[in-house]
């Protein structure tokens, strides 16, 4: 018969059990009536010969369960029976069930959570088509990091490459524009500013309705958006008639529907959370091919079949060249860098930080099953007897084996299903976080399954093993709780004493290393006060404002300022480019000395008065700028005191001329006050120098305009006034964003604040399961050795004598395990310190402090016990049995 | 308990698979047979008859069908397969060759 075949069959017989049972009795009934009516042919009367026939068939119960073995289903009874019976157990012993229950339902439950952000955020395929042929472009300078690629160069790459089947551009991850419509309240919404080959060269511009961008549609300029379905589905109810309808955006434009994406694009890992649906729109009117001097989008591109990213990187340097050559004021040190398209959303950082707490949570986890280890050797001590009479009568010691696996792995599947619910709970809380759907998919559902499961064996395997050895004799006999308890399990269990502090030490150390690494970034010197500070930012739209320097936005800001200034409450207002996270680099020069190399930069910001005030930022030396600083009168800067100090040491910087962008030498700044150092740029970790450079922004107008506002009360009461103010002034547009400084770091650190919530919670969580785990095993040999301790007491031990001996003990357990977790943890660090730049080293504090906290809960776990044993009336102690 | 009669396992299938050989029986009737070819010497060991039918039927060597016999009573019918004619050809042989080793063993020691 084939293996097919054979396991059809067998099925069928699994499920056709009873009957199978029954024709099985029948038959054999057959035989034996068969046998009896020959004996009493023979002679023998009918009563005995019925017994005769029994007789020499033979055990009738034994054959049949061998018949039941041979037709393929005593496998199946047997695994019925062990399930009743470990559930009769498990009830009868209720403490045991709680405690295990509770230990795994959070060891496996944190596995999953972590399992499903993992799985969620890291493991699932991205939905573009063929990422591993996209490519990224950027403007690369011999120091520091790539930069944006400016609209003029990209669309010089554009029309001369020879390896790239397209190249396109996109920008505004995560920005949102305000909808208005007339009728409606305002929708913000998420947006994504594309170039018409962007969609199709992803791979993700399938349409429900309508058609897509098309390189016409840029030449001309249009103004053409297309919806997500979702949005489409939200905000206009999926009307069919919104073809040709405008979006009017609340900087003032105006774009026409063309299109609506298909619904199997509404993947939320796309973009980085667009979950409410995004809205695409042509990226046409910004794109000037003569501006060449800095870039906000980003530029992406597909390898043409054949050709390596390398062969695309030689031939962009030879294009980068040929650019600086036709273009020295703007392109000069000026490569293009080519690198793989980065297909996860999350940055290195932070997944390196899923994967660890993943790690740690399978620690937990560990720690979880030793316990419960621990907890199944006392009962299995406890229960010597019961299983002693299984193996007389008969129970191999695989079938005792399989039976208390089947238990253990019973409890854990409940324990699981527990974790599992746990798991829904967090799942939510950590979706709204990330604005990411985390659903309890069929591969976590199995994940959690295979964890259950293989916890089950892991400490279901330990009583199992010493099950199986303990010989029938040595446990029936009467006083069987021992005297002194079997010296193999008695060592088993001092060794997963050690184990368990090995590893809570490591779990320990492994968290500290990385709250302490999170904290210290986190509570990086900023050099300005974030409290009470309201920031915005303002779009004014070009056909109005014009460019750089143009009087009109100057005029918007003169009446601005102002009425800012005037709102209830407000103690510094100031306008200024950008806001004083997003400064530029530049590089610059001083007068009278020699040129400065490209490697030297200053962040360049162009502040208004009371910028500095409104910051907290400190003047040094100096003034600030005032309101005649305008255009017309001469060029001052302010600049930061490390350039003050690198330049000019020991002397005054004021009255000294510096130049930004100016190779011409025309336009010296002179300096007319110095501010302390400031934190410039969102990126946690840099470690760029701390040069600044400000230029009045009267001088310098345009109509990207940032906002800061120091309030004396709560930031947030201002929002309102700014929002009409802004309102008043040019009614046809709405703050881009409006936030509290504190609230926009806590944005920027929430992954690291998450993160930090999480191994502070596993940690204790770990140190929990290891202190109760190791309390529990050391209370209960000392409760085991009450005897021991009746006699010694009995014989003249003093109650200090015992105690130190059971401290001793503990002790010495202590010092190992503590020993090879400073081990672990020493290695962990070590390697963690490859991983995640800018952590602090090994920790001595940490690791010295953690394992002080273990040794002193062994030590209090050993004591209280001890303490608890010497109570004990001797006379009681040696009668307890 | 099953330990007594493994050693005879595969002899018992050679020699239920020879009596089937001739005709189609129920369990009682093999143990009859049994008895009645080897002049009553052999008296097998029951218990381990009806393990070895199932056993047997698994492999698919017999299959086995329910019918009504002379005394107008149900039993179960067992009848050989191609694939246990096969098996027991090969059997014959691996038993004649077993005993000629053995045989020639007594022999020379």
């Amino acid at each position: 018969m084939t293996p097919i075949g054979s396991l059809i069959r067998r099925i069928r017989l699994l499920l056709r059990r009873g009957r199978a049972e029954q024709e099985m009795a029948e038959e054999m009934r057959f035989h034996l009536d068969m046998r009896a009516a020959e004996q009493a042919a023979d002679g023998v009367p009918a009563e005995e010969a019925h017994y005769a026939a029994r007789r020499r068939f033979g055990n009738l119960g034994v054959v049949q369960e061998e018949s039941r073995e041979e037709l393929g289903f005593l496998w199946w009874e047997q695994f019925l029976q062990d399930v009743r019976y470990a559930a009769h157990t498990l009830r009868r012993n209720v403490g045991f069930t709680v405690v295990a229950l509770l230990t795994l339902a959070l060891g496996i439950g944190v596995n999953t959570t972590a399992f499903t952000v993992l799985n969620r955020l890291l493991l699932r395929p991205v939905p573009f088509r063929d990422p591993g042929r996209l490519v990224r472009i950027d403007a690369a300078y011999a120091d520091g990091p790539p930069r944006a690629l400016p609209s003029g160069d990209f669309l010089d790459v554009r029309a001369q490459n020879t390896v790239f089947e397209r190249v396109a551009s996109y920008y505004g991850v995560n920005w949102m524009t305000t909808l208005v419509e007339p009728g409606r309240p305002a929708t913000r919404c998420d947006s994504l500013d594309v170039t018409a080959d962007f969609l199709p060269m992803m791979g993700i511009d399938t349409l429900a309705l309508g058609r897509g961008f098309t390189p016409a549609d840029e030449a001309r300029r249009d103004r053409l958006a297309l919806l997500s379905h979702a949005f489409w589905v939200r905000h206009y109810g999926a009307d069919p008639h919104v073809l040709g309808r405008p979006l009017k955006t609340d900087g003032g434009l105006e774009y026409t529907i063309v299109g609506v994406m298909a619904p199997s694009l509404d993947d939320p890992t796309l973009f980085r959370g667009a979950i409410d649906g995004i809205a695409f729109y042509l990226l046409a009117s910004d794109m000037d091919p003569d501006f060449r001097e800095w870039g906000w989008t980003t530029v992406v591109a597909r390898l043409k079949p054949g050709v390596s990213i390398e062969a695309a990187q030689a031939e962009l340097t030879v294009l980068a060249r040929r650019l600086e050559h036709d273009h020295p004021k703007t392109n000069t040190g000026r490569g293009l860098k080519v690198t793989p398209y980065p297909t996860n959303p999350l940055d290195e950082t932070t997944q390196r930080l899923i994967w660890l707490v993943m790690g740690l949570s399978g620690v937990v986890l560990l720690l979880a099953c030793v316990n419960l280890a621990n907890l199944q050797l006392v009962r299995t001590t406890g229960r010597g007897n019961e299983l002693g009479i299984r193996l007389a009568l008969g129970c191999t010691r695989g079938r005792l084996i399989r039976m208390l696996l089947t238990e253990s792995v019973i409890i854990s599947m409940a324990g699981g299903a527990l974790g599992l619910l746990m798991a829904l709970w967090s799942g939510g809380f950590l979706a709204a976080y990330w604005k990411v759907d985390m659903p309890l998919n069929p591969r976590v559902i199995g994940f959690t399954f295979a964890v259950s499961a293989a916890a089950g064996a892991v400490f279901g395997s330990v009583p199992a093993y010493f099950a199986g050895r303990s010989g029938v004799g040595s446990s029936l006999k009467p006083g069987a709780r021992g005297a002194t308890p079997d010296q193999s399990r008695h060592r088993f269990r001092q060794a997963l004493i050690v184990v368990e502090l090995a590893m809570a030490m490591i779990l320990l150390s492994g968290a500290g290393y990385f709250v302490r690494g999170i904290e210290r970034i986190t509570h990086r010197y900023l050099g300005w006060r974030p409290d009470n500070v309201l920031i915005g930012y303002i779009a004014l739209d070009h056909g109005h404002y014009g460019e750089i320097r143009d009087p009109r936005s100057l005029a918007f800001g003169d009446r601005l300022l102002p009425r800012l200034a005037a709102l209830p409450g407000v103690d510094a207002a100031a306008l200024s480019n950008d806001d004083v996270f997003d400064a530029n680099p530049v590089n610059f020069e001083i007068e009278g000395k020699p040129l400065l190399g490209n490697d030297i930069q200053a962040a360049f910001e162009t502040p208004s008065p009371g910028y500095f005030r409104a910051f907290g930022i400190e003047l040094l030396q100096g003034r600030d700028f005032r309101d005649t600083d305008r255009p017309g009168t001469p060029r001052v800067a302010i600049i930061s005191q490390d350039l003050a100090q690198k330049f000019w040491p020991g002397e005054s910087a004021l009255g000294k001329r510096i130049g930004i962008d100016d190779p011409a030498h025309q336009n010296w700044a002179e300096v007319v006050g110095v501010v302390n150092n400031i934190l410039h740029d969102r990126e946690w970790d840099s470690r760029r120098s701390r040069y600044a450079i400000y230029y009045p922004w009267a001088q310098n107008s345009f109509r990207y305009i940032s906002i800061t506002l120091h309030s004396r009360g709560s930031a947030e009461g201002l929002m309102k006034g700014v929002r009409e103010t802004v309102g008043r002034i040019e009614p046809n547009i709405a703050l881009s964003y409006l936030d509290t400084a504190n609230n926009m770091m806590a944005l920027d650190l929430r992954d690291y604040t998450l993160a930090r919530r999480t191994l502070v919670q596993m940690a204790g969580l770990g140190l929990l399961l290891a202190a109760v785990g190791i309390y529990g095993v050391i209370a209960n040999l000392a409760t085991e050795r009450t005897r021991e301790v009746g006699i010694r007491m009995a014989l003249g031990a003093q109650e200090r004598d015992v105690v130190w001996l059971f401290l001793g003990n503990g002790v010495r357990l202590a010092l190992v395990g503590t020993a090879l977790g400073l081990l672990g943890a020493y290695g962990l660090t070590k390697g963690l310190e490859h991983l995640v730049s800018d952590f602090p080293g090994r920790d001595p504090l940490i690791m010295g402090g953690v394992a002080l906290l273990l040794v002193g809960v062994t030590i209090l776990a050993c004591w209280l016990p001890a303490r608890a044993a010497t109570k004990v009336d001797p006379i009681q102690a040696l009668r307890a049995d | 308990m099953a330990q007594k009669t493994d050693l005879l396992q595969g002899t018992l299938d050679m020699l239920v698979l020879r009596v089937l050989a001739r005709g189609e029986l129920h369990g009682w009737g093999i143990t009859q047979r049994l008895e009645q070819l080897s002049k009553r010497a052999l008296q097998v060991d029951e218990g381990s008859l009806y393990p070895a039918l199932y056993r047997m039927e698994a492999k698919g060597w017999i299959e086995a069908e329910w019918r009504i016999t002379d005394n107008n009573r149900r039993a179960k019918f067992y009848a050989l397969t191609r694939a246990g004619r096969k098996q027991l050809e090969s059997e014959k042989e691996g038993w004649a060759r077993m005993t000629g080793i053995i045989a020639q063993v007594m022999r020379s020691a």
